[in-house]
Order: C-alpha cells, then sequence, then structure tokens
C-alpha cells in the first residue's frame, strides 16, 4: 500500500486495478471460511484493541458494594461514611486515600463527617438556640411539643421530630440525586445525612428505591471509568479498564449490540475526535436545513455562482441578480444554444464541465469557496450516513418478514449456516460507511486552506482506496445477491455461481476491512507514518 | 383544611403577630393562608430609612420543607433584586431549611437590603454602582424610597376615591 504513494497523483486508477487482482487471489483460500459472531465482535471493536467490559446493574452494584467496603476496612470507617467520601471524591478510591491520611481533618469537614469523639451536648446548645427555646422535646419546625422517643438528631445533637426529619428527607429526594449529600436541619450544621439515617428516616418504598437509585447513578455516571449503555431503554453498564484522552475516541459495544463513543457517549466517529464531531453537529445544525434546501433545489448561476431556485417550467434560466440567460439542463449560455446543440430545448450534448475560471470576483470567490467547500464534505458525509442507514435496512430484512437469508438458503440449496457470511458483509458495510461518513468530518477541520499541501492529498487517496472497496462491497451485498434472492432466477442459479459469489463476497468483505483499518490508523496517527516517510510540506 | 404546611403558617402568623421583628409586618391575604402580604420598612439611619417596600410571599404545600416564593410589590433599585421584583437570596434558594420562618425570612430580606452581595447581582446597575460610585448608589436608592412611598400613597388615594 504504502509504495503505492509515491505514484498516487496520477495512476489511482492502475494502482486500484492490481488491488483488485490481489484480492481476488486471496480469496480462494479463504473459500471455505465462515465467519461467526466472535468475528463480528472483532469489526466492531476494529482496530483499537480496546479493553471493556460490559455489566449489568446488580453487578455494577457489587462492585460499588465491594469498593465501599473495601474503603470502610480501609480507613476504619462505617460502610455508610466510606460510601459518602467515595462519592465526595467521585469514587475515586486512590484520590480519596491520599486526602484522607494527608488532612482527615479537612475532609471530614467538606464532606459533613464529624469526627466520632465529637461530644454529643456540645451540639446541644446550638440546636436550639436559632429558636431561642430551650425545651428538648420542641421541635423547632412545627412547634409542636413531642415525648423523646419522637424527636429524633443526628451525632450533632440538632433535634426535631420525627415526622419533621421525615418530610424533609422526604422532600429532598424529591428533589433529586442532591439528596445524597443532604445536610443537616439545622442550617449552621454540617454533618451529612448518611445513608443509614435516610434509610431509617424514610419509610416510604418508593422513595427508598428512588434513594438507592441514585447513589447507584452517581457510581456509574461520576466514575470515569464507567458509562451507562447510552440505547434507549437500556440499562447495561460499560467498564473501561484504560480511559482514553478526553478528546480519543474509543468505540465500545454493549452487550445489547449498542455501538457508541465511550469517551463521549456519542454515536462513533472515528477518526474523527469527539470536539470535531461536536463541531460538525452544531456546525450542521445551524447550516444544514438550508443547505439541503439549496443542494436540492438550486443550482449556482454559470455566471455569478448565486444559487439560483427553478420556479418555471421552461429551462430557459435568466439570473434575476446578474441578468445572465442560460440553460437550467447544461447550465451553458443560453446564446450558445441552437441548432448546433440539438434546437434551443433539446440539451442533450454531453460535455465535461469548463474548469475555467475569471480571476476577478475574488472575494466573492472566498466567501462562495468557503461554502462550497463546507458543502463538499457535509454532501459526502450526509451521503455516507443515508447508505449506512439503507445498509441497516437491507441488514434487518435479511431477518424479518422478508426473511431474506431463507429464501436465498432455499434458491440455492444451502443450510443456514453457511450463510452467515452475508450479514456479515452488510455489518461490514455498515461499520464502513460509518468510518467513511465520519473521514469527511476529519477532512474538512484538519486540511483547512492549502497549508495541508500533499498530506490532503494522501488523506484523499487513502480516503479514496477504502471508499472504492467499500463501494465494491456494498454493490456486492445489495444488488448481486439479488440474483439468489429471486425465486423465479433460482433455477439457472449453478452451485458454482453461488460458490464465485460467496467467495467475492467474503474476499471484498476482509479487504474492505483491511483498508478501513489502515484508514482509521493512518488518520488518527495524524499520518505520522507518511510524513516520515515523505516529509512534511 | 389543615395540612401541616397550613398549620405551620398559622404558627408563623400568631409568632409575628405576638411578637414582630423591629421593622417587619406581615399577614396571609383574607381567604388564603397560602399567600402574604408584608411590607419591610427601611432600616433607620441608612438611606433605605423612611421606605415601605411591600412584598408578597407565596407557599405551597412543601412548606416549610420548601421555601416560599418571595417578590418585592414596590419597586426597589437593589443589587439583588431583579426588575420583576424576584430576590436573589441563599435562603430563598439553595441554602433554604424548614427551621426559617416568614419572620426569618422578612428579616433576612431586611438585612439584605443594607447589605447587599455585589458579587451575585440581579441588578447589575445597582451592583456597579454599589461598588464604584456609593455616591450615586446612595442617591438612587434614596429614589427608591421616595418612589415607595409614592407608590403606596397612591394606592391609597386610589382606595379614597373608589369609595
Amino acid at each position: 500500500m504504502l509504495s503505492a504513494v509515491s505514484v498516487s497523483s496520477g495512476g489511482e486508477d492502475d494502482s486500484f486495478d492490481s488491488e483488485e487482482d490481489l484480492m481476488f487471489s486471496d480469496l480462494s483460500s479463504e473459500e471455505d471460511t465462515l465467519m461467526t459472531t466472535e468475528d463480528a465482535e472483532h469489526i466492531a471493536g476494529s482496530a483499537r484493541k480496546s479493553v471493556f467490559e460490559c455489566l449489568d446493574e446488580a453487578s455494577v452494584s457489587r462492585k460499588a458494594e465491594a469498593l465501599v467496603v473495601q474503603t470502610s476496612s480501609l480507613l476504619s470507617l462505617s460502610t455508610h461514611e466510606a460510601k459518602a467520601l467515595l462519592r465526595f471524591y467521585k469514587w475515586d478510591e486512590n484520590r480519596l486515600n491520599d486526602e484522607w491520611f494527608s488532612e482527615e481533618a479537612k475532609v471530614r469537614d467538606k464532606v459533613g463527617l464529624l469526627l466520632e469523639d465529637r461530644d454529643k451536648a456540645s451540639g446541644e446548645g446550638t440546636s436550639t438556640s436559632a429558636q431561642g427555646a430551650v425545651d428538648p422535646s420542641l421541635c423547632g419546625i412545627c412547634f409542636e411539643n413531642f415525648p423523646e422517643d419522637d424527636m429524633f438528631a443526628m451525632e450533632c445533637g440538632h433535634g426535631f421530630c420525627r415526622s419533621c426529619w421525615n418530610s424533609y428527607s422526604q422532600t429532598a429526594i424529591d428533589e433529586g440525586p442532591s439528596c445524597l449529600q443532604l445536610r443537616c436541619i439545622q442550617p449552621s450544621c454540617n454533618k451529612l445525612v448518611t445513608e443509614d439515617v435516610m434509610l431509617s428516616l424514610v419509610q416510604d418504598a418508593a422513595r427508598r428505591d428512588k434513594y438507592k437509585q441514585f447513589w447507584l447513578r452517581s457510581f456509574v455516571e461520576e466514575s470515569r471509568k464507567l458509562k451507562w449503555c447510552t440505547a434507549p431503554g437500556c440499562s447495561m453498564v460499560l467498564k473501561c479498564f484504560d480511559c482514553p484522552a478526553s478528546d480519543t475516541p474509543l468505540d465500545v459495544r454493549c452487550d445489547c449490540g449498542h455501538l457508541f463513543c465511550f469517551t463521549c457517549g456519542e454515536e462513533t466517529h472515528r477518526p474523527a475526535t469527539c470536539s470535531m464531531r461536536e463541531k460538525w453537529v452544531i456546525k450542521n445544525s445551524a447550516e444544514s436545513e438550508n443547505l439541503n434546501w439549496i443542494l436540492a433545489n438550486s443550482k449556482p448561476c454559470p455566471k455569478c455562482k448565486r444559487p439560483i431556485e427553478k420556479n418555471y417550467g421552461c429551462m430557459h434560466m435568466t439570473c434575476a441578480v446578474c441578468k445572465h440567460e442560460f440553460c437550467w439542463l447544461c447550465l451553458g449560455a443560453w446564446s450558445e444554444h441552437g441548432e448546433r446543440t440539438g434546437g434551443f430545448y433539446s440539451c442533450n450534448k454531453y460535455k465535461s464541465k469548463d474548469k475555467s475560471r475569471g480571476a476577478d470576483r475574488k472575494r466573492r470567490d472566498f466567501a462562495r469557496a468557503s461554502l462550497e467547500r463546507y458543502m463538499h464534505y457535509f454532501e459526502r458525509w450526509n451521503a455516507n450516513k443515508a447508505s449506512c442507514s439503507k445498509a441497516r435496512e437491507t441488514l434487518d430484512r435479511f431477518r424479518g418478514l422478508e426473511d431474506l437469508l431463507t429464501q436465498v438458503s432455499t434458491n440455492t440449496r444451502t443450510p443456514m449456516s453457511q450463510l452467515a457470511f452475508i450479514p456479515e458483509a452488510c455489518k461490514q458495510v455498515i461499520e464502513c460507511r460509518k468510518t467513511l461518513m465520519w473521514t469527511y468530518t476529519y477532512g474538512y477541520y484538519n486540511f483547512d486552506k492549502e497549508k495541508a499541501g500533499n498530506m490532503k492529498e494522501f488523506f484523499e487517496f487513502l480516503q479514496g482506496d477504502a471508499e472504492y472497496s467499500l463501494e465494491l462491497l456494498h454493490n456486492c451485498v445489495e444488488v448481486d445477491l439479488h440474483k439468489f434472492v429471486d425465486a423465479e432466477n433460482c433455477g439457472d442459479v449453478s452451485k458454482g455461481e453461488f460458490n464465485e459469489f460467496r467467495s467475492k463476497l467474503t474476499g471484498l468483505t476482509k479487504v474492505t476491512r483491511d483498508y478501513f483499518e489502515k484508514l482509521v490508523f493512518e488518520l488518527e496517527n495524524g499520518l505520522e507514518e507518511i510524513k516520515a516517510r515523505y516529509g512534511s510540506v | 383544611m389543615s395540612t401541616p404546611s397550613r398549620k405551620r403558617l398559622i404558627r408563623d402568623f400568631k409568632k409575628l403577630t405576638k411578637d414582630p421583628p423591629t421593622g417587619i409586618s406581615g399577614s396571609p391575604v383574607p381567604e388564603n393562608i397560602m399567600r402574604w402580604n408584608a411590607v419591610i420598612f427601611g432600616p433607620e439611619n441608612t438611606p433605605w430609612d423612611g421606605g415601605t417596600f411591600r412584598l408578597v410571599l407565596e407557599f405551597t404545600e412543601d412548606y416549610p420543607n420548601k421555601a416560599p416564593n418571595v417578590k418585592f410589590v414596590s419597586e426597589i433599585f437593589h443589587p439583588n433584586v431583579y426588575a420583576d421584583g424576584s430576590i436573589c437570596l441563599d435562603i430563598l434558594q439553595n441554602n433554604w431549611s424548614p427551621i426559617y420562618d416568614v419572620a426569618a425570612i422578612l428579616t433576612s430580606i431586611q438585612s439584605l437590603l443594607t447589605d447587599p452581595n455585589p458579587n451575585s447581582p440581579a441588578n447589575s446597575e445597582a451592583a456597579r454602582l454599589f461598588t464604584e460610585n456609593k455616591e450615586e448608589y446612595i442617591r438612587q436608592v434614596k429614589l427608591s424610597v421616595g418612589k415607595s412611598w409614592e407608590e403606596k400613597k397612591d394606592k391609597d388615594e386610589d382606595k379614597e376615591e373608589k369609595k
């Protein structure tokens, strides 16, 4: 591959041909190898060997509990105190341990845990002074008198009646996850309402569940190594053992089948970085509505390049701005339309586009060029996106109502177990379309202006290679396959013909995967290898 | 109807009537204990002296576990009061505690008058003058005091005219 680069600019077509030969010679050896589902996983995690595991809620809870127990024995604290400390330090036990052993008092103060030896009576004075009463049986909230048993206070000694404590805690749970750091009712008191206290106060089952759920959520959402699966309705958790840097994408697949980027939680977008994806999406939402309409309904005036909407039926257009008269079909000047081109209203002469452009109008050209440049990348990004969802539809049709696979199986007298290579190819198409889509975002942000020089050419070459291979594969799995689906044709289908199809498709799948792995690898490494070899501009 | 919140509001009212803090008055509107009218008088020996600032307090059934919604009805020039009369005060938001009652709320607002917090400005002009140009700030406050009195007088005149 790399050696092909040196002849890249001119000889692209040639190199494709030779690659094609190569890929087909590869096939024969692979002919009977059928892909298993493990291979499918391999495709998902492709180039980067990611180390992550998928957990259900129960095992996440167990992990949280284990961490709490371990911390509580290390710090000689109750489990609910350990839990509060861990939450405060975003479940990072190392940071907690460091700070705890260097300045315990400060940590206790921040989190709201009193020193154990603090005298209960010392808090007593402040508890009632706010209201100016000294009666320990009077609740400072509802101002009723209660027998001692109906009053409640934490270690800090601020006593209120159980009913007021109960509604205080319930209100906090209703307010949301901030109830995990609820403090004593007494405004000047910093004492944290720990889990054991909370659960002893709140009897309502729904609220207790909600409270426990907040703890689990805190564990998952605040630990750097954990993420909820982002598929709607899925409650699985992904754990990553080696978290990448903040802007580096990492593709993970949940056991539910959903694929997403662990770093940003959005759809996978390699080789574009997370921030690139975000910028791109924002840019699209701001511009795409206009852009789509312009693309679908207008053509630029060949003279002034302003977008023109065709609002009458005839092909003879007159630009409303520059009054240039031209033909809607060929965008040529209307004055040139006549007998020579087959009459005024039959523009059927095919001619490659005239690239010459006047050197004036620089400023306008610049503005237009920047929009055009964006449109170039957006169009391709969008087309691949559409293609990707088409491929998903195709994959769905293999099973389900249409059950194309079963038809193929009957028509070609091949057992279903040997047809796995077809959905496999389709999954590969989906993956690749997605990757290809984001290479356009990558290109848009990385090769701005001309300064990118030959890096841009190399990028486009790699991208072109991958895209070409993908087109072949996509075509093969969508068009060639139909021969074997159509029941009327099946009589003519020989075993040999199907075998040929199989080797072509498996081969293309493999080759395309290799191309894309190489593409992603090169792009994510900033084309380093190429720079090293050929030097940057 | 007697709910914990209503019961508590009745107690708050009794306490406020029996033992009213200086410069504060407040009472529920007739027929609805969940809505109160209140007046805070500007503290003496301050630029606020003589001002009569009217407020409305709206309570929910969550009271005293949740703070009431408190708004100035009178126009007032203060760094922590929004144009619509809403007040930016910690105890009315994050630092609310159920041990606060109506007297405590009104006293806090009264002390906010003379002791604004320019770091969380609700009225940026007032906050700016408070830190950069005390003289002009005091002038504006005194205008505000005058207005609070005029407003009240207008209303009173309206009532008299209606009679």
